[in-house]
């Protein structure tokens, strides 16, 4: 009988399936409709963005005077801009330009903020005091502002504005990682672990960053709408991506001159950067509920 | 040769008024395979004293001013803090007070235990693992290999506590220090984990610090037993005698307080008053504002500890012998 038992409970430690976070984090994440919506959107703009060459059915660059601001028809779904350029085309390839600033600049940031503020957070001491003097010397600043001397430094190009974006974002970053690891390097189980022989390292890297990273990934999220706002308000003022190239920013600019003749000119982008922000928003409040493993499932 | 030799421990805490210095040259001594408890009330100096011991102390703001903490014949205090950490976890390890937080959140049990397994030893993580579930097991635990992919939220506080004592004793310590290891758990299961340190205890080759308030479980688990009253050691002894002919008030007080099934008593005993706090320790003895026994000596000078009998140290005036060789 003892056998039979033991071997049934033999039998249940089999089947037990391995739970890892991933797994949980995607049964809540299909019960969250406005993060599947956020989701969606993200995946359809990187979709478009990958395969531009195939969707587009233009040539973002191709000029026709003859046909310059013609209404949307089925010809050309959004229209023509002032040189006759297909504006559907020309939407299609600034997604991509837009996500690469968006993910390019806030996974720079990221870095930089985890790396400042946890180091700075850790170590403490004169050398907190001084990072923490230089970051609220930055956030002083205002973003725009800040990207605005970095691009006039370094010279217009979208290059150049993803690093002015990422320069003047990672503050916020470091901030937020700051704040969580002070809070819990005084927990029980870093003392544990460090009673345990584990080095500075281990302690910061292994332990500290991966329990306070999830609001720095929600606002990363979040942040990755502001940053491409930004490299829209950049494209704007003409100090982002140079023309030809079709960044939604440096579109709505030259509508503007058009808004009555033809609103759809500045309209169209405009709607664009609104539904791409709204994306990684709602993703990001999404990520914020999904990420707290301790929620009951 | 002892294992772990403490000699005249003192420690400052800096605080907006001034230093504080709650140990008061702590000595002790605890042989190979021996089991010590430290017993004593609330903030008098039990949880620091361990700390010192694996020089944890500086992480919670104190800094060891005197004395020698004698390890394996190597002075510890003279470890750079690398030498430490490879001392830490691998030949002295410690057990927290609090179950509930000692294990990080966002990794699996199991990889925790071989976290601190891969730390001294340079194991495959598929060895490291078999190791793991081993261990696990001989906690106790039923399905181990279940519970090795859980996360701490999904385990109860007894279940946490024994994980922990699998993490203390993975890479066989020569010396396990367990601050209050029962203390935040309930009753039942403050039982088993007294069972279960019974059995680590006859089986392992380390010796154990055992830290607590709780005389009863001295009683069952140590061999000697340490009493700790306001940052000093009043009175040391094997268990047996301590419990059978407490020598110095304190003792005497607190065994007294402890109810007996087999005598009626109408109201339980108390010791009069409180621990002072650090800042404001009396001159002298620390213990004579409650001391039924006090005299005219102990308000001014400080008692040391005297051998009475066979391995039995009592600091009190009313044992110490003046120049006649008489007692007072």
């Amino acid at each position: 009988m003892i056998k039979k038992e033991e071997k049934l409970k033999l039998k249940e430690e089999e089947k037990y399936i391995p739970r890892n976070k991933s797994r949980i984090m995607f049964l809540k994440f299909k019960k969250n409709k406005m993060a599947i919506i956020g989701l969606i959107i993200i995946l359809v703009l990187i979709f478009t963005g990958l395969f531009a060459d195939f969707i587009a059915p233009q040539s973002y660059r191709e000029q026709n005077l003859s046909l310059k601001n013609q209404s949307p028809s089925s010809n050309f779904w959004f229209g023509t801009d002032e040189f006759g350029r297909c504006i559907f085309s020309r939407i299609v390839y600034g997604a991509r330009i837009s996500l690469k600033v968006g993910i390019v600049s806030t996974g720079i940031s990221v870095l930089i903020g985890i790396i400042i503020g946890s180091i700075s957070a850790y170590y403490g001491g004169v050398l907190d005091q001084i990072l923490v003097v230089f970051m609220d010397a930055t956030y002083a600043f205002p973003t725009i502002l800040l990207s605005l001397i970095i691009v006039a430094i370094i010279g217009a190009s979208l290059n150049t504005v993803i690093i002015a974006i990422a320069l003047s974002f990672w503050v916020s970053y470091a901030r937020l990682i700051r704040g969580q690891i002070l809070s819990l390097k005084n927990e029980l189980y870093i003392e544990v672990i460090r009673s345990l022989g584990a080095s500075d390292f281990t302690i910061l890297w292994k332990h500290l960053v991966p329990n306070g990273i999830i609001p720095v990934v929600v606002a990363a999220t979040l942040g990755m709408g502001s940053a491409i706002v930004t490299e829209a308000t950049l494209s704007f003022l003409g100090m982002g991506a140079q023309p030809p190239m079709p960044s939604w920013g440096s579109m709505l600019s030259n509508g503007r001159a058009y808004l009555f003749l033809a609103p759809w000119l500045a309209i169209i982008p405009g709607i664009a950067t609104i539904i791409t922000v709204l994306g990684f928003n709602l993703l990001g409040d999404g990520l914020r509920d999904i990420m707290d493993i301790k929620m009951k499932e | 040769m002892s294992l772990l030799k403490v000699n005249g421990l003192k420690l400052r805490f800096q605080s907006l008024d001034g230093p504080v210095e709650p140990l008061n040259g702590i000595n002790f001594v605890l042989e190979k395979g021996e089991v010590l408890g430290l017993v004593g009330e609330t903030g008098c100096g039990k949880s620091i004293t361990a700390k010192s011991v694996i020089k944890l102390i500086s992480y919670s703001g104190g800094e060891i001013v005197n004395g020698s903490i004698i390890f394996e014949n190597e002075d510890l205090l003279s470890k750079s803090e690398k030498e430490m950490q490879k001392i830490r976890g691998a030949k002295i390890s410690l057990i927290s007070q609090d179950p509930m937080t000692s294990l990080d959140p966002v990794y699996r049990v199991g990889d925790q235990i071989i976290e601190a397994i891969q730390v001294h030893k340079k194991l495959h993580y598929n060895d490291a693992k078999k190791e793991a579930v081993e261990l696990i097991r001989l906690m106790g635990i039923p399905l181990p290999k279940k519970v090795f992919y859980q996360y701490p939220h999904e385990l109860s506080g007894g279940m946490k506590q024994r994980i922990i004592i699998a993490i203390a004793l993975s890479c066989d310590p020569a010396l396990v220090i367990a601050d209050e290891p029962t203390t935040a758990l309930d009753v039942t299961i403050q039982a088993q984990i007294i069972n279960l340190f019974n059995k680590l205890i006859e089986h392992a080759q380390s010796s154990f610090l055992l830290i607590t308030h709780d005389l009863g479980v001295v009683a069952q688990m140590c061999d000697s037993v340490a009493i700790m009253y306001a940052g000093n050691i009043v009175e040391k002894g094997p268990v047996r005698k301590i419990f059978h002919s407490p020598e110095h008030p304190y003792t005497e007080g607190l065994l007294q307080c402890i109810p007996k099934m087999d005598r009626k008593q109408k109201k339980l005993n108390a010791i009069p008053g409180s621990v002072p706090h650090p800042r404001n320790f009396p001159t002298g003895c620390r213990f004579y504002p409650r001391c039924q026994y006090a005299m005219e000596k102990c308000l001014s000078q400080q008692p040391e500890l005297i051998e009475i009998g066979d391995e039995h140290f009592v600091a009190c005036f009313k044992y110490s012998k003046n120049s006649n060789g008489e007692q007072e």
